[in-house]
């Protein structure tokens, strides 16, 4: 059960994304280094491109949605309701939290920022007339199957992603609202305490001076969620991306797929089923963010497994279930997910054979009647964790191990007695995020770190898990020692992890380069006995650095009389929970330790100015008041 | 000066039963937390129309600052005495969040109220009119005509100084109490702001800043009333200080900015005193759009998204607070972290501009985005 189920409700708008970049290059974290200059935007002009602090360097790493409303609601009987007079759920604003902070986007390290992480986020709807009749705070999960190819041009703009989670700690305001669909949903959601919801985000605009700078296009759906199953994936049908040349359609464009899933859902009140895909983060968009019109592709199952993407195949070696057509009602109403209705023989036609994507060839009949675009995982193999990023610590001040949970399935059903493999990361140099200027005399100085070294530094309990009768396997990573600083001059180590199924003849290799597991370690750090300002300001001095939307716009940290004057709200910031969306430092990578230090400087600091908060005029400033009383 | 409905302080003198009383004196507690959160988007909108962290602005900047603070210690005291009196106050109606230009509808119509740029003009014309003191003195800086005004203005019937206003709500409440002396026996201090936790200023009876006596509603009130109108020290006419901590009232502050110079004592001036000393610059402060709504960004514009991202921040910010004085007081937390998102998604706004305007010397000056604080536009009054 999932968003992909019934009740569900799809939604779309824009959101926004508004990280800092100041932290996108690595070399950045050196305070030996810094340069003011990596505060500022990218300069790029015919003599060449100073990248600076690149896109966004004032970012408040603010995420939340902006214009976004109820486009369906799926109803009873398996037909989608878009008519507004059917149920006043139609008329909903989906919005976030009606009276705390915005929630932060947090990447996991400067060094892998393809698990982009939401703190915080809480999911609204709200009625015309003011009244808000849900709220759910999404749990922390970082987005799935990126993919930097989604449009014309390239790099953010071009990038698509999903995030997958549940909503908890729902409250609802919904009594004598008028809306079957929300009381079918409220009845669901009390069976399970949660709400299953996906977020695809793509079309971002990174362009400083557009009117859609920081904002991008946003499809949604929310649906029931079952207890047995995963919160941030959908562990169903797994699609495969098409081959990077393509596959042409009949009207001439080029169509490249990635990574997707479906699921087979019941229909209630038909007694049928559905195969409903998550195209929402997969089909191609034009410059203007519309899914592209390719015309009718069939949605089929492969009569032989050995078939692979990019093949040419006869109208009688697959069983044509449905077409993807309809482009711009599946975007703008659907949420990006086509439902498929199944007879009853499809469906076990299903049950055990790769479904696939097709591409019509010019004689839709005989030999080569399609081309396969994007097809099932082979033998409809998939293994993938529950929580993959991992934030351990290498001393006594913080947790040293972090869990996760393996689900195995093959063509959605759970596969039981799977041994799962792990592969370390080959050390390398974090190159990706550390471009040379042109000419390169103003590229940062500080040397790229290197990752995943040194070895051996986390181990796997059990070191092979092996899937349970429910097709899952619990398994453990442990920091085996203190970690120094291998990067030199930031904290940690990012160790990136591979996994598969042992089996060789059932070896999971297709997966996303981005389906890892990554952990960043923390150096072991000693908290000084009675910690001092001299102590703390280095790393006060780095996220001073990375962070100019502090300093510039509020106070700035690194300055000993800034601090003091500021340490009342800089202990309230330092100490809210970690998913919190106050929760300072947003980026989340600062070690319990240097915490531990820098929360006992700013209580020396809050005890010797009286325990008091400060003088009101020293808010966002510090200068000293001026004595009024006959001294001028 | 804010003038307020006589006719307030008629319904209360003239209300007889303690039951009658107490709702009028809620009531008029009710609507001094309004005026004190009306003032804000007019200060907070000079407030961030300054670069962050300009240097030559700087002082003036922190004396804008320190009275929004000051006014939102004002409604955290009226909110925490009409709690204590059996009320609570509605901080997030859309029906009657105030409007720019305008007026509250209790408020006198000659000063029009307005969001705009900090600037001397806008010091002098709207700050200091909000502000000024209920006195007949001749104020340092003030013209005959404005001071004629001004005594006029006292001298209405109709309308009466916040001043007298708050005087009235410490008369009700102490001949409340006289009649019934349970008045403040449950005051629901786990409803009530710690005042001293947050904001920097000496109590003299409830040391936390709570209100739980009368002793205490008396203390609040007054000290509502010196920050904003100051008090008398010695043989003073005009009254510029606060007498807690030594800091000008908000005229005299506000005065400083619109004079550029800081107040001193000068026996050669009617009042004693004149703004002479020291320099408080003003400069390069780009003009903002006025009275800005969400209607002055249309969809597309470069600033329209940011503009609408600000009022939803402001709207987050009026429904934690109303929930602070609704039952939960902690939440005064996220409003303070919602008082920083407001400021950086401000920024956002006003470093964008919009359009351009006659400089009034043959130049055109550019227009930066103002914060809008409203929905919609708003005729001016009449």
């Amino acid at each position: 059960m999932s968003f992909l189920n019934y009740p569900r409700l799809a939604f779309s708008g824009l959101f926004q994304a508004d990280p800092s970049t100041v932290n996108n290059d690595p070399r950045h974290y050196s305070n030996e280094y810094f340069d003011e200059r990596f505060q500022e935007f990218t300069k790029s002009g015919a003599d060449g491109t100073q990248y600076n602090g690149w896109w966004n360097p004032p970012g408040t790493s603010i995420f939340r949605f902006a214009q976004t409303k109820v486009n369906s609601l799926w109803g009873e009987d398996g037909q989608t309701l878009t008519d507004p007079a059917a149920d006043p759920a139609f008329a909903l604003t989906v919005g976030n939290t009606l009276d705390q902070s915005s929630a932060k986007i947090v990447d996991l390290d400067p060094d892998w920022q393809l698990a982009s992480e939401l703190y915080g986020l809480v999911v609204s709807l709200t009625a015309p007339d003011g009244r808000t009749v849900f709220t759910g705070r999404f749990e922390v999960a970082p987005f799935r199957d990126l993919w930097f190819s989604r449009g014309p041009g390239g790099g953010d703009g071009a990038a698509t992603a999903s995030f997958q989670s549940v909503l908890t700690d729902l409250q609802w305001n919904i009594d004598g609202f008028g809306s079957a669909f929300l009381e079918r949903l409220k009845s669901e959601a009390d069976k399970a305490g949660a709400l299953s919801v996906r977020l695809t985000t793509f079309a971002y605009d990174d362009s400083v001076g557009e009117a859609t700078f920081t904002y991008g296009s946003l499809l949604g759906a929310i649906g029931p969620y079952a207890a047995s199953e995963p919160r941030s994936f959908v562990l169903g049908r797994r699609f495969t991306p098409t081959p990077q040349q393509g596959v042409r359609t009949l009207n001439g464009d080029k169509l490249n797929l990635t990574w997707f899933s479906g699921a087979v859902v019941d229909v209630p009140g038909t007694g049928g089923a559905a195969l409903s895909l998550d195209l929402s983060n997969t089909l191609p968009v034009d410059a203007d963010a519309e899914f592209i019109d390719y015309g009718p592709l069939p949605v089929a199952a492969l009569k032989h497994d050995g078939v692979r993407a990019g093949d040419v195949i006869a109208a009688d070696d697959c069983v044509v279930l449905g077409e993807i057509k309809d482009y711009k009602t599946l975007q703008h109403v659907q949420g990006g997910i086509l439902d498929l209705p199944l007879t009853a023989e499809q469906r076990d036609a299903i049950a055990d054979r790769p479904l696939a994507i097709l591409v019509p060839n010019a004689p839709r009949t005989g030999p080569g009647a399609y081309t396969v675009a994007s097809r099932e995982t082979p033998d409809g193999l998939q293994l993938r964790p529950e929580k993959f990023t991992f934030r351990l610590h290498s001393d006594d001040n913080g947790p040293r191990s972090g869990e996760t949970v393996f689900y195995a399935a093959r063509y959605g059903v759970p596969l039981a007695g799977q041994a799962i493999t792990f592969g370390t990361t080959a050390q390398a140099l974090d190159t990706d995020d550390a471009p040379t200027d042109v000419p390169d005399d103003t590229t940062p100085a500080a040397p790229i770190p290197f990752n995943n070294a040194p070895l051996r530094m986390i181990a796997f309990t059990p070191a092979e898990p092996v899937t349970d009768a429910d097709g899952k396997a619990a398994v453990t990573l442990t920091v085996t020692g203190p970690l120094g600083y291998p990067r030199g001059y930031f904290d940690g180590q990012l160790y990136v992890f591979d996994y598969n199924l042992a089996h060789p003849a059932r070896a999971t290799t297709d997966k996303s380069p981005f389906d890892r597991l990554a952990a960043l370690v923390f150096s072991a750090y000693d908290v000084p006995a009675k910690p001092v300002w001299a102590d703390i300001q280095p790393i006060m001095q780095q996220y001073s650095n990375l962070y100019p939307v502090m300093s510039r716009q509020l106070f700035d940290f690194a300055n000993e009389d800034q601090a003091r004057s500021n340490a009342y709200t800089l202990k309230f910031a330092f100490t809210r929970p970690f998913e919190e969306a106050g929760h300072m430092p947003v980026t989340r990578d600062l070690s319990n330790g240097k915490r531990k230090a820098i929360l006992a400087v700013l209580d020396s600091f809050i005890a010797e100015a009286g325990g008091a908060p400060p003088p009101n005029a020293e808010r966002f400033a510090n200068r000293r008041g001026r004595c009024p009383m006959g001294h001028g | 000066m804010l003038l307020l409905k006589k006719n307030r302080l008629d319904r209360a003198r003239a209300a007889t039963s303690t039951s009658d009383k107490l709702a009028e004196v809620r009531s008029m507690l009710a609507t001094a937390v309004t005026v004190e959160l009306s003032t804000l988007p007019p200060y907070l909108s000079a407030a961030l129309s300054v670069t962050p962290h300009s240097q030559i602005n700087h002082d003036a900047v922190k004396l804008v600052q320190s009275v929004a603070v000051e006014e939102m210690l004002h409604m955290t005291l009226a909110a925490n005495t009409l709690i204590a009196v059996g009320g609570n106050p509605v901080i997030n109606d859309p029906a009657t969040l105030p409007h720019y230009p305008g007026s509250l509808p209790d408020i006198a119509p000659g000063l029009v109220v307005t969001t705009a740029a900090l600037s001397r003009e806008q010091a002098r014309t709207v700050f200091m009119g909000i502000e000024r003191p209920d006195t007949k003195t001749r104020l340092p800086g003030e013209t005959p005509e404005e001071h004629a005004r001004a005594v006029a203005m006292l001298a209405d019937p109709e309308y009466v100084s916040i001043g007298d206003y708050y005087a009235e709500i410490k008369r009700q409440l102490t001949e409340l109490a006289r009649q019934d002396p349970a008045l403040f026996a449950h005051p629901r201090i786990d409803q009530q702001v710690p005042a001293a936790r947050y904001f920097n200023v000496d109590f003299k009876v409830n040391p936390l800043g709570y209100v739980d006596s009368l002793a205490s509603a008396l203390d609040a009130i007054d000290l509502i009333v010196e920050q904003g109108e100051g008090v008398q020290i010695e043989e003073d006419p005009i009254n510029p200080y606060t007498g807690r901590r030594g800091e000008l009232s908000h005229y005299f502050k506000f005065g400083e900015i619109a004079y550029g110079h800081r107040l001193v004592r000068n026996p050669e001036d009617p009042s004693g005193w004149s703004y002479t000393g020291d320099p408080v610059p003003l400069e390069g402060v780009p003009p903002i759009v006025r009275n800005a709504s969400l209607e002055d960004y249309p969809e597309g514009s470069v600033a329209c998204l940011p503009a609408q991202a600000f009022f939803n921040t402001y709207v987050r910010l009026l429904n934690a607070l109303h929930l602070t004085f609704n039952g939960e007081p902690a939440r005064l937390s996220d409003a303070l972290s919602l008082m920083y998102e407001l400021r950086l998604a401000a920024f956002k706004v006003t470093g964008i501009a919009v359009g351009d305007e006659d400089a009034g010397n043959g130049s055109r000056t550019t227009v930066m985005g103002g914060p809008p604080f409203q929905a919609r536009r708003v005729p001016p009054p009449t």
